[in-house]
């Protein structure tokens, strides 16, 4: 395992959830929000020259690439800003503003419409992550920092549990930062402790707190963690929903083959085929090799 | 020996230790500037980044404890002297145990985040006629290259013999410098390269230019210009856009001429049919990188689409692994893919050149001549280093990139001219009796001062360290119990070289 050195350069993936149904709940602005975020990406650039740094917004129905983009900013004008975050700092606003523009607020109290493509937008960071630590020549420590709005999309359960082990094989840290919300999010939380970063809940009425908790906690580097502590996380909602009707469940069936979990019990499992042989979950001849049985989370009953 | 020791004292000073010597209403002014505070922090340590910027947005200031909490427990006593340090750069302030950001400071930074406050403290660019004639990038770095090996060649021009047509020697300005900053002196015949001249060949570009500025600065200091703007500028110059023209007509009457001497190193460049048009080089934009870039004599536009960072830096870091030339081969064989004369010039230092191609020098490190360049002044990790970073892409793929057997035996030739090492001493003799001596010794080796006993002669040199002090105690209870003793112990005190 290499560890990392001082001078190594850092890519942040920052996945933006733009969903404006989301937002709308929120006690702060999307507009207010965003301005904090790009100062802390101004700083993220600044601390060094060769950071590197990718931008994708997440919204309801689609995910997009707001930085590096092809679209060019006019440079001739406004010179205020240093050279470096000009023209991050413009896409990325601009970006987000064409993706809010392009989705209508509706059923502001629908659960459905509160949720974000974040699977799909973490797929696409860990694409990017590999396709510049496949170009670059040196080695690149990656983190992705999740701003998230929205509530947990529970069909997503699989593909985005899928993208946390990538990331923690990767050793891409997550840091998850939930702006707003009244529930933590469970799926988030777990990509947060699996892959090493932070889950910040931030109390985001206050002006400016939600940039100091980004500068304080997410802008440190790997080589940086090794040194300075990470705010302790609190307990972690390690439950799991069922592949069968998506709801986050704490008992269920786990087939015992594919590992898929179901809340209800099912004489074929859905994911791998494989037939059950229902004599042996009896409980009177349940021992030796039962193929379906019932199993308790352990994390779930840790936190009864 | 000593002369040695001072000279790379120099060139450990950084752009950083200067800042520190400054008194704080000077600093007070730097800090006046959102680019300079850009630039200065990047240029302190990652841990002392994380800890500004987590301060840069707490209104309230912080007990100094609970900043070491921060840490993990066997990095606290680091990050103690980490803020040790911003204290010494005055971008902290401590107050009663508690820490708080220097308000200027705070405030400055911030601008530069959020694109506030003075703002042509990042250049103004320049609007005049005639875009057409713009200057690319390629041209700039043409212009910066020419310049800064025309001065590393009049360097070593004067060492070169092989019939190579007269250097032609640089600007006074630039000579001047060459002159305070000890790298060249006056000999009989024109100017000559002095020991440190010869470590400065070998650094890499980066440094090379670090240590022209801060001579430059010392040299504003001699001159009475004001070392503040003279400090500003050149920050303002490092957080400048590669290959976009500046106007240089809201510079003060000072900062224009330090463009006009600048010039002549190839930092900037200014066009003579624009005067109030100026460009920076990227030997002054990769500054504010920490990493070290080679100079990019080829240093185009290469863009990764991916992730099109917004500096060019990208395209000198892909410049830098396409320039290396030097190939070594483990029977300390040195091939050199080039035909530039001051490479030529800068192996020739350390390395026996047998034959010259068009394109390829060969030659062999061997001990005399590796002894010949320790006797310049340039040490082994300097050599390696050099080597190092100018191999050739095929043995940059390899680790390490040099052959181990090289590199080890570059050291044991170093270490052959340091056999003798001076540390001050006393030396004791004439012991009356063996018992004393042997009770002085014992206590001597317990407490880990003894450089060197001879139990026949009675006699025993320790060092002379804070510990002494607790063993001229000993010394004397012993001569208490044993009176008789007294007459007999003579101590003496001893330097030995």
């Amino acid at each position: 395992m290499v560890e990392p050195v001082e001078s190594d350069p850092s890519l942040l993936v920052v996945v933006l959830d733009v969903n404006p149904t989301a937002w709308t709940r929120s006690p702060l602005a999307l507009n207010k929000a965003l301005q904090q975020i790009v100062i802390f990406i101004n700083a993220y650039l600044a601390l060094n020259p060769e950071n590197k740094l990718v931008v994708i917004g997440a919204s309801k129905r689609n995910c997009q690439l707001l930085y590096p983009s092809d679209s060019t900013v006019d440079a001739a004008h406004d010179i205020q800003v240093y050279e470096q975050f000009r023209p991050v700092d413009v896409k990325v606003l601009s970006g987000v503003q064409a993706m809010v523009s392009q989705v209508t607020v509706e059923n502001i109290n629908s659960l459905d419409e509160q949720q974000s493509l974040m699977s799909r937008a973490l797929s696409m960071a860990l694409c990017h992550i590999h396709r510049v630590s496949e170009s670059q020549t040196g080695k690149i420590w990656s983190r992705i920092l999740v701003l998230s709005a929205g509530e947990d999309a529970p069909r997503e359960y699989i593909s985005l549990m899928n993208s946390i082990f990538a990331a923690q094989k990767m050793s891409v840290l997550m840091d998850i930062c939930k702006a707003c919300g009244q529930k933590d999010s469970v799926f988030l939380q777990q990509a947060a402790d699996i892959t090493g970063g932070n889950y910040l809940k931030v109390n985001a009425t206050a002006d400016e707190s939600l940039l100091q908790t980004l500068m304080f906690t997410c802008l440190a580097d790997h080589y940086t963690r090794s040194i300075i502590n990470a705010p302790g996380s609190a307990l972690i909602d390690f439950r799991a929903t069922c592949f069968c009707h998506r709801r986050v469940i704490d008992i269920g069936y786990v087939c015992s083959v594919c590992l898929s979990i179901f809340c209800k019990m099912a004489p074929i499992c859905s994911t791998c085929h494989t037939k059950f042989s229902f004599k042996v979950v009896r409980p009177d001849r349940a021992q030796g090799n039962s193929l379906a049985t019932p199993t308790a989370d352990m994390s779930s009953l840790e936190l009864k | 020996m000593s002369h040695q020791l001072g000279s790379e004292e120099e060139f450990k000073t950084t752009i950083a230790d200067y800042l520190e010597s400054l008194p704080a209403q000077f600093s007070q002014r730097v800090f006046s500037s959102p680019a300079a505070c850009l630039a200065i922090f990047r240029l302190i340590s990652t841990v002392g980044k994380q800890l500004i910027m987590s301060m840069l947005y707490l209104d309230t200031s912080l007990r100094l404890q609970d900043v070491s909490q921060w840490a993990r427990t066997d990095c606290q006593r680091m990050v103690r002297g980490k803020i040790h340090q911003l204290r010494k750069l005055q971008l902290v302030t401590e107050e009663h145990g508690n820490v708080s950001l220097n308000p200027v400071f705070r405030t400055q930074l911030r601008n530069a985040l959020t694109g506030g406050g003075d703002f042509s403290s990042f250049g103004t660019p320049f609007n005049g006629t005639g875009r057409d004639t713009r200057i690319t990038r390629t041209q700039l770095a043409q212009y910066a290259d020419q310049k800064w090996e025309a001065m590393l060649r009049f360097m070593v021009g004067r060492q070169d013999s092989s019939g190579e047509s007269v250097v032609q020697p640089p600007a006074e300005s630039v000579r001047s410098i060459l002159r305070t900053a000890k790298l060249m002196e006056d000999g009989e015949n024109g100017m000559a390269i002095t020991n440190s001249g010869f470590q400065f060949l070998l650094q890499d570009t980066q440094s090379q230019v670090w240590t022209v500025l801060l001579q430059y600065l010392r040299q504003a200091e001699m001159q009475q210009m004001d070392v503040v703007e003279v400090l500003n500028f050149l920050f303002q110059l490092i957080s400048l856009q590669l290959g976009r023209a500046y106007s240089a007509e809201p510079l003060t009457s000072i900062q224009r001429r330090m463009l006009g001497e600048l010039r002549d190193f190839g930092l900037v460049l200014q066009d003579d049919q624009r005067p109030l048009c100026f460009y920076a080089t990227h030997l002054v934009t990769m500054l504010s990188s920490s990493s070290s870039t080679n100079s990019g004599a080829n240093s185009t536009n290469s863009k990764d689409s991916v992730t099109e960072l917004p500096t060019s830096q990208q395209g000198e870091l892909a410049a830098s692994s396409s320039h290396g030339y030097i190939i070594l081969e483990t029977n300390c064989r040195i091939y050199a893919y080039t035909d530039s004369p001051l490479q030529i010039a800068i192996l020739g230092l350390f390395v026996r050149l047998v034959s010259r191609f068009s394109n390829l020098v060969t030659g062999a490190l061997t001990r005399d001549s590796v002894r010949q360049a320790l006797s310049q002044g340039i040490t082994a990790d300097q050599i390696i280093t050099f080597l190092t970073a100018n191999a050739h892409p095929q043995m940059q793929s390899r680790v390490p990139v040099l052959p181990v057997t090289v590199t080890d035996q570059i050291r044991l030739w170093e270490q052959e001219r340091n056999r003798l090492h001076p540390t001050h001493a006393h030396f004791y003799k004439d012991f009356a009796q063996k018992q004393d001596f042997d009770r002085v010794l014992r206590y001597a080796q317990d407490i880990g001062v003894v450089l060197w006993a001879s139990i026949e002669k009675r006699q025993l040199v320790v060092t002379r360290q804070v510990i002494y002090a607790r063993f001229q105690r000993l010394l004397l209870c012993v001569i208490r119990v044993l009176p008789w003793a007294y007459r007999d112990v003579r101590v003496r005190d001893l330097i030995v070289r």
